[in-house]
């Protein structure tokens, strides 16, 4: 009877079509280099940063064809982020996508980390937002949805914009556990 | 009809065949969609759940709370309709609603397994859900219905298929909504909902009221009276008359989340419910019943506390409480019931009285290792108590009706026949333990091979053990088409009224058991074309069947062998961000061995399509077709039973103002005249309900 509910499972199962799945994840990192606004820096490269296990593969390859404030898209892998202790990832990234990784500590250190450099730090499952994420890209009924923790955001000098908050949910922390 | 199957399939080959107009490099148009597109993109092939549906022994639909308010249903059996090859019907002499799937269908029971967030909510009494049960669909977020066989996972009654309805929780209402809506037949339901955050938890609560009058169109010409009153030689039946299809009821949710623990409580209070067709097919306006049913639901599980094991806990304890008051026959009815078969007459009804109860605690401990690559094993064990209770009344007991007067006269004097041989039950209380351990593989294969193995093993206290393996095989051929090689093994397991019943029980029945195969396809040319297609084949032995009329044994019994095979088509497509399409089409031919006829009373065909435009920002309009045709009956059956239509427009308006909905639907718009199979006692099928409509308003804050 349990094994049914899904819900509790889906931190360790993937969503079906991993292709289409990834495509529209990719499709959203594109969209965040328009609808969010990061602060003027000194980077050659629009950054877009793939943290763990790269779940995209070759799809988002393409995305390096296109243009974020007015720089190319330069894709950056880390394997890991230094055991997550020192989360030092250079060069420094315009969005990081955290993959693998949801436990609320982790993604509390990654996220209190790159705050300072005004990463857009996205994750992809349920507890991401809620765990201290920026954006959490869910799997909700077949189709992915946005959540946005906005308490996550407000500290940089990111502004996402309302289009955006628009279609998303919006997460509230109510305190820690 | 046949225009619209010609539409519907020239749809689904005219979809198949324009495929390739995008290769693999199509991620412009990914990068090029808004975000609000991208959200609707379908993602998974089971339209979304995780895999532990998609890839289950079975095809799978979901409806979403999005779709359910756009197809404009207010009930579950409308959602149940629209799922390809589901037909809601009558259950003969509850007339509750009951589903048929793939040609399987059973006149006294329920061959689908229904569950409430994931936990069974079938009673062991006469399956299914329990009578008087229409469940409205304002707390629910979504349907998820598996077509085939399922107790590899399920356990009993996951016979032709599964319906999950999962209710919403915090982040699904996240806020308050509170909504009105009011229609025909005295029809009005009110509701209320909140979702938010307290002390750490996620919490949703909802209460829903809802009233109907039923439809007073609902006429049966003649009933079971009526032919009594031609052998007897009384007046008393009062057909031509409406069903008895009023109802109320109050139904709450509430929902507690947090890291590791997910806690559920659903009450379903039905203050009044009519009698519909009768309690022996003679109508009885003033009849009805009232019941309460609770099911509490505690989850845990270890999440991320162990890196390779993840244990899980599930503890539910349902409770029902029926309370039911039926005039079996009406006023001045006469029967044959005296001691030597002479006619007594019944001046104020033949009166029988139920109150029953069920309590069902279960518990299921679950393990998930993966710690070995590609490979995902679960082991759970699980203990199910079913406790069951009845108490009769009657103004029919034997030892009431004597006297030399003809004929004798019973007045409404009632009583307590329980445990005798006026009782629907022999025993006044009935349990059994079932005991349970499943065993299932998850591996990758390779890249793009997925293979699920499982089997499970249940021990019943009254019937005894069975096991049931499934296997599904997955491949995904490439990005557009996926194709899955299915097979499962169920059972039903008999219930208390087919082993206990007075007249009729058994208690030497065995499960009813089926095995089915299955190939399916799932085929996504563009993303916004959607298309999927399956063959099966099944074969049911030792199917639980009512004895003949001519049978001199008249008990329940394993004699029936049944088997079938058809095909079901779906499509969903997306032809501009305005304008979409979604049908399907089921065609079915199943037999029975003994016979060598077809079933009766299930469709050949079915038909569901509907194209909703979005004709405005926040405004959208849906039009429905529901198309069941060439259903059979028994030989001797001259009742008649056309092809079902129903036509449904719906028109919804969302966050207007930024915090009102508004919806207003026309529902079966033509007033077709559907007709579903009664019992052998009416000499009428049951009409269906006529044109109804309603409008709605919600306000969320």
């Amino acid at each position: 009877m349990l094994l049914c509910l899904g819900l509790l499972f889906s931190t360790v199962i993937v969503a079906d079509d991993d292709n289409i799945e990834y495509k529209v994840k990719a499709g959203y990192l594109y969209n965040f280099t328009k609808f969010v606004s990061w602060p003027e820096v000194n980077s050659a490269t629009f950054n877009l940063c793939i943290l763990g296990n790269d779940p995209f593969g070759d799809t988002i390859n393409a995305i390096e064809k296109k243009t974020a404030l007015s720089r190319s898209i330069r894709i950056v892998r880390f394997k890991t982020a230094k055991a997550l202790s020192g989360v030092d990832l250079k060069p420094a990234c315009h969005i990081l996508y955290v993959s693998g990784i949801t436990s609320q500590s982790d993604v509390e250190k990654i996220t209190t980390k790159l705050k300072k450099a005004n990463t857009l730090v996205v994750g992809e499952n349920e507890s991401f937002a809620q765990n201290g994420g920026m954006i959490g890209l869910v799997n909700r009924n077949g189709k992915i949805k946005l959540q946005i923790n906005l308490q996550s955001v407000n500290g940089t000098h990111l502004k996402i914009s309302a289009k955006l908050l628009e279609i998303a949910e919006l997460i509230k922390v109510a305190g820690h556990d | 009809m046949k225009p619209v199957l010609l539409l519907i399939f020239s749809l689904f080959v005219l979809s198949f065949s324009c495929s390739y107009t995008l290769a693999d490099d199509d991620m412009d148009d990914y990068f090029s969609m808004s975000p609000a597109e991208l959200a609707a993109v379908p993602v998974s092939i089971a339209t979304g759940t995780p895999r532990a549906h998609s890839r289950s022994a079975g095809s799978t639909s979901v409806i979403t709370a999005d779709q359910i308010k756009t197809m404009g249903a207010t009930e579950l059996h409308e959602v149940l309709e629209t799922v390809p090859g589901i037909h809601a019907s009558l259950q003969p002499l509850t007339n509750d609603y009951q589903y048929s799937v793939r040609g399987i269908a059973n006149k006294h029971n329920c061959e689908m397994l229904i569950m409430l967030n994931g936990t069974r909510i079938t009673s062991p009494f006469q399956g299914g859900i329990l009578a008087g049960t229409e469940l409205p669909l304002a707390a629910i977020e979504r349907v998820e219905v598996v077509r085939g066989p399922g107790s590899a996972v399920y356990g009993a009654d996951a016979f032709a298929g599964v319906i999950n309805i999962i209710t919403k929780k915090a982040r699904d209402i996240n806020g308050t909504q509170i909504g009105v809506r009011a229609g025909n037949w005295d029809t009005q339901s009110a509701w209320g909902q909140h979702g938010g955050q307290w002390a750490g938890w996620d919490i949703a609560t909802s209460i829903q009221y809802q009233h109907t009058g039923g439809d007073s169109g609902r006429v049966i010409k003649a009933d079971q009276q009526t032919t009594f009153d031609d052998i007897f030689g009384s007046q008393a039946s009062l057909a031509p008359g409406a069903m008895a299809t009023r109802f109320k009821a109050l139904d709450s949710h509430l929902s507690l989340q947090r890291k590791h623990w997910d806690i559920g409580f659903w009450a379903f209070n039905v203050l009044d419910v009519g009698t519909r067709s009768g309690g022996a097919g003679a109508l009885d306006p003033h009849g009805g019943a009232e019941s309460a049913q609770y099911l509490g639901d505690i989850r845990f599980a270890t999440e991320d506390w162990l890196a390779d094991w993840e244990f899980l806990a599930h503890l539910s304890f349902l409770y029902t409480d029926v309370n039911a008051n039926v005039d079996v026959f009406p006023d001045n009815s006469q029967l044959p019931l005296g001691l030597n078969g002479n006619l007594v007459r019944f001046s104020n009804g033949l009166i029988e009285d139920m109150r029953y109860a069920q309590k069902i605690p279960a518990i299921e401990i679950t393990s998930i290792y993966k710690g070995l690559d590609n490979h995902l094993f679960r082991l759970s064990a699980g203990l199910r108590y079913e406790e069951f209770a009845i108490r009769e009344r009657a103004n029919n007991n034997l030892a009431l009706i004597y006297g030399n007067a003809i004929p004798p006269v019973v007045d409404g004097t009632l009583a307590d026949v329980t445990g005798t041989a006026s009782a629907f039950l022999k025993d006044k209380d009935t349990s059994r333990t079932i005991t349970s351990v499943v065993l299932q593989d998850e591996w990758q294969i390779a890249k793009d091979w997925h293979l699920t193995a499982g089997v499970r093993y249940d021990h019943y206290s009254d019937f005894g053990s069975t096991v049931n393996p499934r296997l599904a095989l997955v491949w995904d051929v490439n990005s557009q088409l996926t194709t899955k090689w299915l097979y499962g093994k169920a059972f039903r397991a008999p219930t208390f009224t087919e082993l206990g019943s007075t007249s009729m029980g058994n208690s030497n029945l065995k499960p009813e058991s089926i095995n089915m195969v299955e190939w399916a396809f799932d085929y996504r040319p563009v993303s916004s074309l959607r298309t999927s297609l399956n063959l099966y084949y099944y074969a049911i032995h030792d199917l639980i069947t009512a004895p003949l009329i001519s049978d001199p044994d008249k008990h329940y019994k394993n004699f029936g062998e049944q088997d079938g095979y058809g095909t079901e088509l779906e499509g969903n497509w997306k032809i501009t961000e305005h304008l979409s399409l979604t049908g399907n089409y089921a065609w079915q031919y199943s037999r029975s061995e003994h016979t060598e006829m077809r079933i009766t009373g299930v469709p050949e065909h079915k038909v569901y399509f509907a194209a909703n435009w979005a004709f405005m920002p926040k405004w959208q309009f849906q039009s429905q077709l529901n198309w069941v045709g060439s259903r059979t009956r028994e030989p001797a059956d001259t009742r008649p039973l056309k092809d079902f239509e129903s036509i449904d427009f719906t028109l919804r308006g969302s966050k207007i103002w930024g915090h009102v909905n508004f919806a207003a639907s026309l529902r079966n718009a033509f007033d077709a005249n559907n007709l579903e199979p009664a019992r052998n006692e009416l000499p009428v099928n049951l009409p269906m309900p006529g044109r109804s409509f309603y409008l709605e308003a919600s306000v969320n804050f």
